[in-house]
C-alpha cells in the first residue's frame, strides 16, 4: 500500500500568493475561540480540516492544552491513520488513538441513512471521557462552513455530546482551510477529501470488514496505478468505480489495468461509471430527512 | 424497476448508434449496466441522461477481464 494521499487538483484562489485579508480575520478569530475554550480535544482524523485545526490549536494554546484524538476501526483507512500519525509527529500535536466499536452496533451496521450518526455518537461519547480524563474543558471537532449546507446526520451527535465546531463558528470555508493550511506548510492543503470507507457502500447495504476492507484494498491497488481522485463503491459482488474527466478520459487504454487491480481485492464484477466521481454520490439516494435516530 | 425500463434503455442506446446489451446490477437493483467497451464510454455517457429517466440512477459500463 501507498504511504501517503496523492494531491489533488484543488481550485484555491490566490494559489501560492497571499492568503486573503478576509481569511486572515476568520483566522484570528478562529483563534480567539480556541483561547476562550481554554483546552480542546479534537475529534483528529488526519484530513484536511482536523490537521488544520489541531495545528492551530497548538500554536494557539500551546501543546500542553491540546489533544487530538483518532477512533480506529475498520471504517478508517490506514492511509489516513498513517496521515494522522505523520502530521501530529511533525507539528507536535499530542496524539492519542483509541478503539472506536460502531461496527459492533447493530444500528450502525445495518448502513441506515443516518449511518454516521452512530458511529459519531459511539466517537463523541468516547472523547468526552477522554476529555474529562485529561482535564481538557472541550470537545470540538474540525467541521466547517461548507458542512452546513452538506446532509450530515453526524452532526446530530456531535450536538448532542456538546462539540463545538469552532471554523465553523468562525466561517472559515474548505478553500479558505485548504488556503490557511498551505501558509502553515501543512502537507495535508491539498489532499483528497477522504471520508471513511462504509461511504463507499450504499445505504442499506450491511457494513462489514470484510467489504470495508475490500474497498480499502482495491483503492490502495488504483493509487498504486496513479489514480488521484476517485471512488470504489462497494454494490455487493461488483464495484463502481467513480473517477474524474481526466482519467475517464483514459478508459480505453488503462481499464484493463483498473479492473485487474480491483478484481484482486475480491470483486466479481467491475463497473465503470460513466458520470465520474462526484462527492456524496450515495447521498443523492435520498430525499430531505431530518437526521436522528430511526 | 420494469423490463420495460431494459427495454427502454436499449432503445435509447441504440438511437445512439449503440445496438448493444444491457442489465440491471448492483444491491439495489437500480444500476444499468451497458455492455460496451471502455473505448465506448463517451458515447455511452451521450446517452445517460436519458437512461436516468428511465429510473436508473446509475449508469455503468462493465470493464470484461480481457478489455
Amino acid at each position: 500500500m501507498d504511504t501517503q494521499l496523492a494531491p489533488v487538483l484543488v481550485d484555491v484562489p490566490g494559489g501560492d500568493r497571499d492568503v486573503p485579508a478576509k481569511t486572515l480575520e476568520k483566522y484570528e478569530r478562529l483563534q480567539r475561540v480556541l483561547r476562550e475554550l481554554e483546552s480542546v480535544c479534537i475529534g483528529y482524523s488526519g484530513g484536511v480540516d482536523s490537521v488544520f485545526l489541531s495545528v492551530a490549536a497548538v500554536q494557539t494554546l500551546g501543546p500542553e492544552r491540546v489533544l487530538a484524538v483518532t477512533g480506529r476501526s475498520a471504517s478508517v483507512p490506514g492511509l489516513q491513520l498513517d496521515t494522522a500519525r505523520q502530521c501530529a509527529r511533525d507539528f507536535g500535536v499530542p496524539h492519542l488513538e483509541i478503539d472506536t466499536d460502531e461496527l459492533n452496533d447493530p444500528n450502525y451496521a445495518a448502513n441506515p441513512s443516518n449511518r454516521c450518526y452512530f458511529c459519531k455518537s459511539e466517537l463523541w461519547s468516547q472523547l468526552r471521557a477522554v476529555a474529562a480524563e485529561h482535564g481538557i474543558a472541550a470537545v470540538v471537532d474540525g467541521a466547517n462552513a461548507d458542512d452546513a449546507s452538506d446532509y450530515r446526520p453526524g452532526a446530530q451527535a456531535a450536538q448532542e455530546n456538546r462539540v463545538r465546531s469552532p471554523m465553523q463558528e468562525v466561517g472559515l470555508a474548505k478553500v479558505e482551510i485548504r488556503q490557511l493550511s498551505h501558509m502553515l506548510g501543512l502537507p495535508t492543503w491539498d489532499q483528497p477529501a477522504a471520508p471513511c470507507l462504509a461511504s463507499r457502500l450504499p445505504y442499506g447495504l450491511a457494513v462489514t470488514p470484510r467489504r470495508l476492507s475490500m474497498v480499502e484494498r482495491a483503492e490502495a491497488n488504483l493509487r498504486a496505478l496513479g489514480l488521484r481522485e476517485f471512488r470504489v463503491r462497494h454494490h455487493g459482488d461488483a464495484a463502481r468505480l467513480e473517477l474524474i474527466p481526466q482519467d475517464l478520459a483514459r478508459a480505453g487504454a488503462d481499464a484493463g489495468k483498473w479492473a485487474a487491480a480491483v478484481r484482486d481485492a475480491g470483486f466479481e464484477r467491475v463497473l465503470l461509471d460513466v458520470h465520474g466521481y462526484r462527492r456524496g454520490a450515495l447521498n443523492e439516494v435520498l430525499s430531505p430527512v431530518r437526521p436522528g435516530r430511526q | 424497476m420494469s423490463d420495460a425500463a431494459l427495454d427502454g434503455a436499449r432503445g435509447v442506446l441504440a438511437a445512439h448508434g449503440l445496438p448493444v446489451e444491457v442489465e440491471r446490477a448492483g444491491h439495489a437493483g437500480d444500476m444499468l449496466l451497458v455492455t460496451a467497451p471502455p473505448e465506448r464510454i463517451e458515447d455511452v455517457r451521450a446517452c445517460a441522461a436519458d437512461l436516468r429517466k428511465l429510473g436508473f440512477r446509475y449508469v455503468t459500463i462493465e470493464i470484461v477481464p480481457d478489455a
